[in-house]
């Protein structure tokens, strides 16, 4: 699994989905769509739409005078999952897990954060840490017309 | 699978599709009564060729199945078979089943149940050929029934015979002699008309009848008959089946030189393959973005030789900007392919759409070979086939309405493709009952979709109210509009890819819709326009002419502000509206006036920056997006812009 910061918090999510990580750049912003996409980027003539965890779980709101679309700090992880490929910006890229099956628990995904988490996982030597799961495929099920 | 085969799985698919397109196309021209043997032999050659590359690729379940298919027809072929409407359905659903198969095939499948109930269908109506009722698929030169009546004694025993021979056959008395000799070595002739004395001393071509008792087969008849030479036309029936059906009909077939067709459709994909290379469109896709990388870059690059002042330079960086822009036209080219690929569905989804509702259609393709950038072409079918099923359910009347109205029983259909300057235009055509204007007017009045008042709908208003999808969608409509269902599907597709509809319909006479296209979807030329601190860019196409914003041009009229231009009053829009931004501050800003049709109207923007070639790339769109996006582009300094759909800034659209 990959491990991340969005805002304060760590999330992680499947290796499996991810393609690359990249440095964040700025995105051209889409008119009319939700505040938590912050927009196009062009990665090596591919036009990728960018998603921002920290919007879209609310850790941190947009301030003012912070426009959609303006370069932001961070890193954007690029994913394919859902048949899209598209980015998710993060804080930062902590390290790579592996955690063993009984090391996630399966939360209500109707309780955390409008089902873009699925589950908690623990880790370290004594599993003294934990990080939201993000379930990806349904973070594009809801970004996307599909 | 090994990964050769993997490679070639792809191109079996591909030709498979086209084999089985052959198949449907042979399959209506049996069905329409073509009076030639020509389609049995397309199908059977198509079959026949799909079963030894399924069995090439190891896929059993579909050669077998082809095999099966292939057996029937050759039979049919060979006139052993009759050729009946029920047969030519069933036949049908194998094409079905086998496209099915193909779609599906790998090393491990077994035939599917689609093929097992396929050729149950097939097995059940030719075993039972004997008793239903025949179309004979006609076969001699002139088409008339032949006519065995001097020979037909209705409980004689054998098999009739009737030979027609060459128009240039040297000897014909010996050739006519030749093959009665043979014919008595596979049983007894019981009789021959004329005489064969007559048919002896002929010295002109001419056509006998015969009567052969005999156990052979009609294949064996057949080839004994052909042996002798300068044989136009074999008709044979057997005995048996003629007595119990008592049918005048006969199966038989026109067996001009069978051998010369098979040779000409085993040299074709010959001289073909000679000629045309298999591109895998990722290939195609991958230069064509590749060419829109450099021309960007090439723009860059000259306003950069513009400003270093060096005639060496600028001339190596002429010749290399020259030398981009043909290689770009010929990547362009190689991406074009004709309609009819798209096209050659179509006769068969008519067919099976008029049978569904009762209507008698006669379909008509034309322009076939003009060509559309692939990318185009994948995405119009639907279109199409929405336009054509609305003809066929709601414009084309009933066979008891149209005779009732005074217009041929048959309904006609027309699809055409035509160039026009830089753009395609494809156009469905029907001789049906039209549109009711007024009753749309009635409608749309109800509505507050046209201003109160109105009395009479142009076609273009006519086309507005009835592709609002809350329009289409309402109930009661499409016997109202005659053409209205779904209207605004095809409407909202064509305007992605950046085409326009028109629509022109006459009551009791028909309706004409017509899809203008680009030719090329990949680069188009654009306006650059600023807003605040974001770029957009619009498709010329949609630009008529640009000017300053100022009080000479803008006037406010009922609180609104109006652009005045040469007598006429155009709406303005404010592009920062139209994208959301806050209004700014800008002490000098700049109108685009923008058009679709023969609408106008003006878009303010904050600067022009210009006009480049951009190249159109399409993303993932999010939910709740504006949809007035046609796709984006990156810019020279590689920030991507979106462009915007002029056509859907415009009220109605």
């Amino acid at each position: 699994m990959l491990l991340f910061g969005v805002g304060a918090r760590l999330c992680a999510c499947d290796l499996a989905v991810v393609r690359e990580i990249v440095p964040s750049r700025p995105a051209t912003r889409l008119p009319g769509a939700p505040e938590w996409v912050r927009g196009l980027i062009n990665l090596r003539g591919t036009l990728v739409t960018v998603i921002d965890l920290r919007v879209r779980f609310g850790t941190d709101r947009r301030t003012d005078g912070e426009e959609q679309g303006a370069m932001p700090s961070g890193v954007i992880v690029v994913v394919n999952a859902g048949g899209k490929s598209f980015g998710i910006g993060v804080s930062e890229v902590k390290e790579v897990l592996t955690v063993a099956e009984d090391a996630v628990e399966s939360i209500d995904p109707e309780r955390a954060a409008g089902g873009a988490v699925c589950g908690l996982v623990y880790f370290g030597a004594t599993r003294e840490s934990t990080a939201l799961l993000c379930d990806v495929e349904e973070i594009a099920k809801q970004a996307f017309v599909v | 699978m090994s990964l050769d085969l993997q490679r070639y799985a792809e191109l079996f698919r591909t030709e498979s599709r086209e084999q089985l397109s052959a198949i449907n196309r042979a399959l209506l021209q049996l069905e329409e009564g073509v009076e030639t043997v020509e389609p049995v032999d397309a199908v059977f050659r198509a079959v026949h060729t799909m079963k030894g590359m399924s069995a090439a690729m190891g896929y059993h379940a579909v050669a077998e199945f082809a095999h099966e298919v292939e057996s029937l027809l050759d039979r049919l072929r060979r006139g052993e078979q009759m050729l009946s409407p029920e047969l030519i359905d069933a036949l049908f659903a194998a094409a079905d089943a086998l496209e099915a198969g193909v779609d599906s095939a790998n090393e491990d499948a077994v035939q599917s149940p689609g093929m097992v109930d396929a050729l149950q269908r097939l097995h059940d109506v030719a075993g039972g050929s004997a008793t239903s009722e025949f179309r004979a698929v006609q076969v001699t030169a002139t088409g008339a029934l032949v006519d065995f009546s001097v020979l037909t004694v209705a409980d004689a025993p054998g098999v009739l015979i009737r030979v027609q021979q060459t128009a240039n056959a040297m000897l014909p008395g010996v050739r006519a002699f030749m093959a009665i000799t043979k014919l008595r070595e596979l049983g007894d002739v019981t009789a021959i008309e004329p005489a064969i004395e007559v048919i002896q001393s002929a010295d002109q071509p001419q056509t006998f009848t015969l009567r052969l008792v005999t156990t052979a087969g009609a294949a064996e008849i057949e080839s004994a008959v052909r042996a002798a030479g300068d044989v136009e036309e074999v008709e044979i029936r057997m005995g048996d089946s003629a007595v119990d059906s008592g049918v005048t009909a006969v199966p038989a077939r026109r067996s001009t030189d069978v051998a010369g067709l098979l040779d000409e459709g085993a040299s074709q994909p010959f001289t073909r393959t000679t000629r045309h290379v298999r591109i895998d469109l990722t290939r195609l896709d991958a230069l064509m973005n590749l060419i829109g990388e450099l021309v960007i870059t090439r723009g860059r690059l000259l306003q950069l030789t513009a400003s270093i002042d060096d005639a060496a330079l600028e001339e190596s960086m002429q010749q290399a900007a020259r030398l981009i822009g043909d290689l770009q036209a010929e990547i362009m080219t190689s991406r074009m392919v004709p309609v009819g690929q798209v096209f050659d569905r179509f006769p068969r989804l008519v067919r099976d759409a008029a049978r569904q509702v009762g209507k008698e259609v006669q379909f008509v393709v034309e322009g076939k070979e003009i060509e559309l950038d692939r990318s185009l072409l994948d995405e119009i079918g639907e279109p199409l086939v929405h336009l054509l099923r609305n003809a066929i359910d709601h414009g084309i009347e009933t066979p008891q309405a149209r005779v009732a109205a005074g217009k041929p029983r048959v309904g006609r259909l027309l699809l055409s493709a035509a160039r026009d300057r830089a753009a395609v235009l494809l156009r469905v055509t029907d001789d049906g009952r039209g549109i009711d204007r007024s009753g749309v007017l009635t409608r749309a009045l109800t509505q507050g979709m046209v201003d109160p008042g109105t009395m009479q709908l142009t076609d273009e208003m006519l086309f507005r109210c009835i592709s609002q999808p809350g329009f289409s969608m309402a109930d009661r409509v499409s016997e109202l509009s005659g053409r209205g269902v779904g209207v605004d599907v095809v409407a909202t597709k064509v305007r992605a890819l950046g085409g326009t509809v028109e629509l022109k319909t006459g009551q009791g006479e028909g309706t004409a819709i017509t899809i203008r296209l680009p030719v090329t979807l990949a680069i188009v030329r654009a306006l650059l326009a600023r807003s605040g601190s974001e770029r957009y860019a619009l498709p010329l196409t949609h630009v008529r002419e640009t000017l300053e914003y100022g009080p000479d041009a803008v006037q406010r009229i009922k609180g609104r502000d109006v652009l005045v231009l040469r007598d006429e009053v155009l709406p303005l829009l404010d592009l920062r509206d139209v994208v959301r931004q806050s209004p700014g501050m800008e002490p000098h800003r700049e109108i685009i006036v923008i058009e679709r049709g023969d609408q106008r109207s003006g878009l303010v923007v904050d600067e022009l920056i210009g006009q480049q070639d951009i190249v159109v790339k399409q993303f993932d769109a999010p939910r709740d997006g504006l949809a007035l996006f046609s796709g984006a582009t990156i810019l020279a300094d590689g920030a991507p812009a979106l462009i915007v759909d002029v056509g859907s800034l415009f009220p109605g659209a």
